[in-house]
């Protein structure tokens, strides 16, 4: 990977996901291989079920905005907000997306259905240049908690290899992260283990 | 300046520079690096009122203060009482921070503004986070104002490095010049994690009681002599900010067509842009108040049209309206190069300088369902708006004002339980408002720290005309819009508090928030809406999120 191009990550979900922590690891364990990092993370208000994105941006530069098409890859919790992200992907885009729906409390309020999920996925395939989709929440409970979730996309997006920060360093921010971080460790490399196979 | 690392512990005058350290850098939000800088640089206390983007500020000093008790970190009731614990720590000699996100200052102007006339000694550092794009605020005015209007220094970082740096350098200029400085933050710096390396840290300072204790006693024959002192010092300012780093001028001696001013973090959005230019703008980077004007005038004499970038309100652009006028063209967000609401992004930057936006891909005509944030599943508030609105059937036209925090969520559906949010403080002093208007019934709703925070004294008015309303307080035991901070009060002094204002213990009704206890609940609303007089509720049960925290340990 050109050391001079910034490497952009877009990471969204719902608010309790913990979208904000998975790009902490990430932006620490690329401090620890002495990179230039920002995360960018608004919060506030989504913190109560909203949606929430964070950036993760890796290489030269000094702003935590990922702008239209700007997105290397995105990493998406929940597949409605996948969507939300389309207007920043594009045909170099890299899409790892958890297929496990959380539907938004305004749908039940008009009486509508969550939208087609194959109508999503279509979506984000023509948006993009590839889209990994994994069945995260059957995942998070094989490493033994629906907390483990945004664990486990981690660790699937990071085997795919296009991150550029090595397995190593961000199990290592994880085994440093305190309490539970043990768990996110094995999340992470199940995670990665499900997309290998 | 002392060019040595050796200088812990400090005296009040001195103006260390620091030497790198050896310590391995940190991944810190622009909100911790201020913090750190804060700490390293020898504060003896810390003062703040949570409120988004700003409350990681005083989070992140509590985490440092750790086990050893300095430097002190608190909660403070409001942003008010926390400037002035700070200007007390100033005026023993010691330095202090104080941090508050744009509309705190509001509440605490009143000793903002007057700090600028006494003699500080102590480094008194001021941190305001301003929230452009209202991602979590209701307004999003700019703090670059109070700085000007109370005529001190404004450092405005543009990355987490400045912020460390900048926090250190204000409290040696508070020193140095006498006054309050503040460091102005916006949610994108506030919220971002970046690489900081941080220096040596300094001491605590020794006490030492202010040399002329008559600069601190602002009655009319001193503040005279005060703000003139203050005046006098504004060009010693103005010298400082011309000749500091922080204020860097690019003259790009062959191009004398475009030129292009950034204050804080804008700078980074013109610099991503850069490389696509045809030509290298001329670039005056703004990160210190007031303003360098010779830099500016040699820059508009320089070019023939002039592009401001900020972030917030156009400053920077209408101070500069005028100048060179007829000959000069001054582009930004009064001539609508630039939006004048939100946040700068590099692409409107990018668009502002005359490039063509990168495309995305255009979102599918699929109607996206929002996803909004909501009171939580099992959420006490929830339970209380469902007694309220059981209470209010049958009414025609009931007022309901609110407040801020966490049950301003139910404005939205499935509650549309209140129909005001202006203010801290303001449900109770509106409620008394519309009361006095001639509406009924009347009812104010707020939370506990709401409460705490500017609800007391309005009550006290509408004890003293026994206005017609019913407050309820809804008390879930913390501040839970911020992430959780404790509640000064806990729900069994709050009681003592309320009816040590003199309401009628027959109109005080302490209620539990429990879905179970709807019934019952509503029917003690109605009673109290059908008493025409004040009545106080307070409706308590602990906010759900701590409760899961606590059990979590």
């Amino acid at each position: 990977m050109n050391p001079n191009r910034r490497f952009r990550l877009l990471l969204v979900g719902v608010g309790g996901q913990g979208v904000l922590s998975a790009a902490r690891m990430l932006g620490e364990a690329a401090l620890a291989e002495g990179k230039q990092v920002v995360v960018g993370q608004i919060h506030g208000m989504s913190q109560r079920g909203g949606s929430v994105e964070s950036t993760v941006l890796i290489g030269p530069g000094r702003s935590s905005f990922i702008g239209p098409g700007g997105a290397d890859a995105l990493l998406a919790l929940e597949p409605l907000e996948a969507m939300r992200a389309l207007p920043r992907l594009s045909r170099r885009t890299r899409v790892v997306v958890s297929l496990g729906k959380i539907p938004p409390f305004t749908l039940a309020q008009k009486g509508q259905p969550y939208p087609d999920l194959d109508g999503v996925l279509a979506a984000l395939r023509g948006a993009a240049r590839d889209v990994i989709t994994v069945d995260g929440p059957a995942l998070a409970e094989a490493a033994g908690s629906a907390r483990a979730l945004n664990m486990v996309m981690l660790g699937a997006l990071a085997s795919l290899g296009v991150l550029p920060v090595s397995l190593e360093a961000v199990e290592k921010a994880l085994q440093d992260s305190g309490p539970g971080g043990q768990a996110g460790c094995r999340a992470f490399r199940l995670g990665g283990k499900a997309i290998a196979r | 300046m002392s060019t040595t690392s050796t200088c812990v512990p400090a005296s009040a005058d001195a103006d260390c520079k620091a030497t790198q350290r050896t310590e391995a850098p940190l991944v810190l939000l622009g909100d911790e690096a201020v913090a750190r800088g804060a700490c390293d640089a020898g504060i003896t206390a810390a003062y703040a009122y949570p409120g988004t983007p700003s409350t990681e500020i005083l989070e992140y000093v509590m985490a440092q203060t750790g086990g050893r008790g300095r430097p002190i970190a608190r909660w403070c009731a409001n942003e008010k009482t926390a400037y002035e614990e700070a200007m007390g720590v100033a005026f023993a000699g010691k330095r202090a921070l104080v941090a508050m996100k744009h509309v705190g200052l509001n509440v605490a102007a009143d000793p903002f503004m007057n700090s600028a006339l006494v003699s500080v000694h102590g480094g008194l550092v001021l941190a305001v986070a301003d929230d452009p794009g209202m991602h979590s605020s209701q307004n999003e005015q700019d703090s670059r104002w109070y700085a000007d209007f109370a005529r001190i220094i404004c450092l405005e970082p543009a990355n987490q490095q400045e912020a460390y740096e900048m926090t250190r350098e204000a409290f040696d200029l508070s020193e140095r010049f006498r006054i309050p400085v503040m460091i102005r933050l916006v949610t994108r710096l506030a919220h971002s994690r970046a690489v900081v390396r941080v220096s040596e840290p300094r001491g605590e300072n020794a006490a030492k009681m202010a040399p002329d204790i008559s600069s601190w006693i602002l009655l009319p024959s001193n503040a005279k002599r005060q703000w003139r002192d203050l005046l006098n010092k504004q060009p010693a300012l103005s010298d400082y900010t011309l000749e500091s780093a922080h204020n860097r001028l690019d003259l790009i001696e062959a191009e004398r067509s475009f030129g292009v001013i950034t204050t804080g973090i804008a700078r980074n959005y013109l610099l991503e842009n850069l490389d696509d230019l045809a030509i290298r703008p001329s670039h005056l980077h703004i990160g210190a108040y007031p303003l360098p004007l010779d830099k500016v005038r040699v820059l508009a004499d320089h070019v023939k049209t002039l592009l401001v970038l900020e972030e917030g309100y156009p400053i920077v652009e209408r101070l500069l309206r005028g100048i060179r006028h007829g000959q000069l063209l001054i582009l930004g967000k009064e001539t609508g190069e630039v939006p004048a609401a939100g946040e700068l992004t590099p692409d409107i930057v990018r668009q502002a300088l005359g490039l063509t936006s990168h495309r995305g891909v255009d979102l599918p005509t699929l109607d996206l369902p929002s996803r909004p944030p909501q009171l939580c599943s099992g959420c006490p508030h929830g339970d209380s708006y469902d007694a309220l609105k059981k209470a209010l059937l049958g009414f025609e036209s009931p007022v309901v004002t609110s407040d801020i925090g966490c049950y301003t969520l139910g404005a939205l559906p499935p509650y549309s339980a209140i129909q005001t949010c202006v203010c801290m403080g303001a449900s109770v002093s509106m409620a008394t408002g519309a009361a006095e208007a001639g509406c009924y019934p009347v009812l104010a709703v707020i939370g506990d720290s709401t409460f705490v925070h500017s609800g007391v004294t309005p009550l006290m008015d509408a004890v003293s005309a026994n206005t017609d309303m019913t407050l309820i307080i809804l008390d879930n035991e913390t501040v839970a819009m911020t992430g959780g901070q404790p509640s000064l009060l806990p729900t069994s002094r709050l009681a003592g508090l309320i009816l040590g204002l003199g309401i009628d213990p027959d109109h005080f009704q302490v209620i539990s928030a429990h879905r179970r206890d709807t019934e019952k609940n509503a029917e003690i609303i109605r009673r109290e809406i059908a008493h025409r007089g004040l009545s106080v509720i307070i409706a308590v049960r602990e906010c759900i999120e701590t409760a899961k925290k606590r059990k979590r340990g």
